[in-house]
Formats: C-alpha cells, structure tokens, sequence
C-alpha cells in the first residue's frame, strides 16, 4: 500500500501565488485570507500537534496562529515560503500555549477518547486503544522525527515541503520518517501491554 | 536479502521509495517469507493509523469561520479607534478655544495680549485668528456654538468609546 501524498500541505502551485494572496489579503480582500487560511490549515495543525499532542488546546492554538499570520501579513517579505512562515508561528504559539499549560492539565487522549468514537463498541475501542498507543508512542519520538511525521501525514506535505520547512536536506526528511516509523513499531510493540504510571507528557 | 533488512526497507518500499530492482527484491522475499508479510502488515496498518489521525483534525471550515469572525472584529475596532481619536483632538481643539475666547471675554485680553506679542510671529498669529473670531459674528454666537460644537464632540467619544469596550472583550 502506497499512500499518495502529492503535497497537499499547501495548495498546488501556492509557493508562486504567495506573494500575490498576501498582497490581496493586505488590500482587504477577506477571500485571499481564507484561501491562505486553507491552505495553510494542514500545516498548522501538524505543527501545533508535535509540540501539544491530541490536545484540547489545538483549535483555540489554530486560531490564534491565523490571527497572528492576519496581523503579521504586512512583515512577510517572501525568503520562505508562506507554508514555511506559518509553520514556525503555529510552532511557536503552540509552544507558548504549553508553557502555560497547568500541571494537572490532562491531554485528549487519555481522558476523552472513550467518550470520541463512534465507530460499532468493538471496533470503536481497537481504533481508540490503537489510537491512545500510537499518540503515546509519538510523543517518544526523537523532536526532528517526530515533526517530519506529523507533517507528511498531518500536514500531507512533500518530501520537498517537509524539507523546506524543516530546513534540511531531503534525504534527512527521508532518513527522519524511515527512521521514525520503525521506532514507532518498536514503541507500539512495547505498549501493548497496559501502561503503568499513566501520562507521560513531553 | 534476509529479513534483517527487511526492517529497513519495507518502510520505503511502502513510501514508494526503493529503486526499480530492490522494489522486485523486496516483492520476491515477502512472497515467500510469512514473517515478513507480518512485518509489512505492521507497517501498513502504522501508516493507516497515522493517517486515520486527519479525521481528529479540527476541520478548516470552522477555523476559517472562526478566524474571520475576529478578523473583521479587528477591523471594527480599528475603525472605531479612529472614529474616537480623531473626536478626541477636536475636543481638546475645542476646549482651548473656549478657555481662550473665555479668558479674553474677562478683560483679561490685554495681558494675554502682551504676553502673545512676546512670543512675536506666532503669538501674533494667534492673536489674529481671536481678533477675526470676535470680529465676525459677535463673541456670544461663536462661544455658543464652539461650546455646543465641544458638548456633541464629547458625545461622541463617549459612544465611541462605549462600542470600543464592547468590542475589546474579543480582542484580536
């Protein structure tokens, strides 16, 4: 099974309109930001997601990250692309959003799945248990192998994309997510079995 | 190839990322050895999971509902932050004018004066501009009218200023 992912992660072609969305959206064209806010939305989420896991914080987090792009418009000068742009302000809010986090705060996964699915009650509870495990057993993952997962299969980005984000090679995108995959098997192998102790956040 | 490397090289034979003839090696392996069937099954159902995580994702529709509902919030409150500043000016423009048609009405103008011609082509400006107020129209209608004028003003910030606050429990 070979999953096509054909950089979904922003619009095809929305590197050479960058600039152009951006300078309709700065003349007050609310069109223009919402395609902005499309395209870009995958790769958003995918950053917020590396940094707070399945988190309840993740849309108030989304909005924020726009609103900050909405108001930053005018000092976006084009050396990256806008997915790129985008990309390290979600990063960055996420990780502001963390830093505020309360000790007891609980992520979605280990509270709130249960109440989620709504699959038939067997089948449900596989995907959820399968879910839980691998939320877990991301959240191990080395930071660099982590995000380039999160943004081939969140953010449906390109290998290029990914690269361009990351700001590293392509064959490192390649290693990180070859890499990370297998570790990932590893890590879900050994949470088969019931998790002692409970919340392992980062 | 052995199953050792197998671990290595399903993963990118899955991304579609092994060259023509490791594609064939791999193919011609997994179909004779179950283990690595296994292996690939494993891997297959990793990339599903990772990929059924999208239907988690809050959908863009409502972001961009959401974003653009305190965008155009935004814009409101910057208008009205005009509509307040520029009333703001009036008023204090106002206000000195009242206080210096006032002052001058007390027979107080000639020390006013005085000190204007000190102040020599500026000061004479001003005393100018007083001079024509007081000469065109009579002192009572033009402080009536700039008091008025300063009294409607000072409304208006006061509304402004009222919608500013009910706008800013949203701020952007």
């Amino acid at each position: 099974m070979v999953i096509p992912l054909q950089g979904a992660c922003a619009l095809q072609g929305a590197g050479n309109n960058d600039h152009e969305l951006v300078a309709r959206a700065l003349r007050g064209s609310q069109g223009a930001f919402r395609t902005i806010i499309e395209a870009n939305h995958s790769v958003a989420v995918a950053a917020i997601r590396t940094v707070l896991g399945d988190s309840d914080e993740v849309e108030d987090v989304l909005q924020n990250t726009f609103i900050k792009v909405y108001r930053g418009l005018a000092g976006f000068r084009g050396g990256a692309r806008l997915s790129t742009w985008i990309y390290r302000i979600a990063r960055n809010e996420a990780i502001n959003a963390l830093s505020r986090r309360r000790p007891d705060h609980a992520r979605v996964d280990d509270l709130e799945l249960e109440a989620r699915g709504n699959d038939s009650p067997e089948d449900g509870l596989a995907k959820r248990q399968l879910r839980e495990r691998l939320e877990h057993a991301l959240s191990r993952l080395d930071e660099e192998q982590h995000v380039a997962l999160e943004l081939r299969y969140l953010g449906e980005c390109s290998y290029s994309e990914i690269a361009e984000i990351m700001d590293i090679p392509m064959g490192t995108v390649k290693t990180h997510i070859h890499r990370g995959k297998k570790a990932l098997r590893r890590l879900l192998r050994d949470l088969r079995t019931p998790r002692a102790g409970g919340g392992d956040d980062r | 190839m052995n199953c050792t490397d197998m671990e290595g090289l399903i993963p990118l034979y899955l991304d579609g990322e092994l060259a023509g003839d490791d594609t064939v090696r791999v193919k011609e392996h997994l179909s004779r050895c179950p283990a690595c069937r296994k292996l690939l099954e494993e891997f297959e159902l990793i990339e599903l999971a990772l990929t059924d995580r999208r239907e988690d994702m809050p959908p863009p529709a409502a972001t961009i509902d959401a974003v653009m509902s305190r965008v155009r919030l935004h814009r409101y409150r910057m208008i009205v932050d005009r509509m307040v500043s520029v009333p703001v000016l009036a008023s204090v423009l106002f206000l000195t004018v009242t206080l210096a048609l006032i002052i001058y009405r007390n027979d107080v103008s000639s020390l006013f004066a005085l000190d204007l011609e000190a102040q020599g082509v500026l000061g004479g400006l001003v005393q100018r501009f007083v001079d024509l107020l007081m000469l065109s129209g009579g002192t009572d209608l033009w402080t009536l009218a700039i008091v008025l004028g300063g009294v409607t003003v000072a409304i208006l910030c006061m509304i402004g200023l009222t919608v500013r606050s009910a706008l800013g429990e949203n701020r952007v």
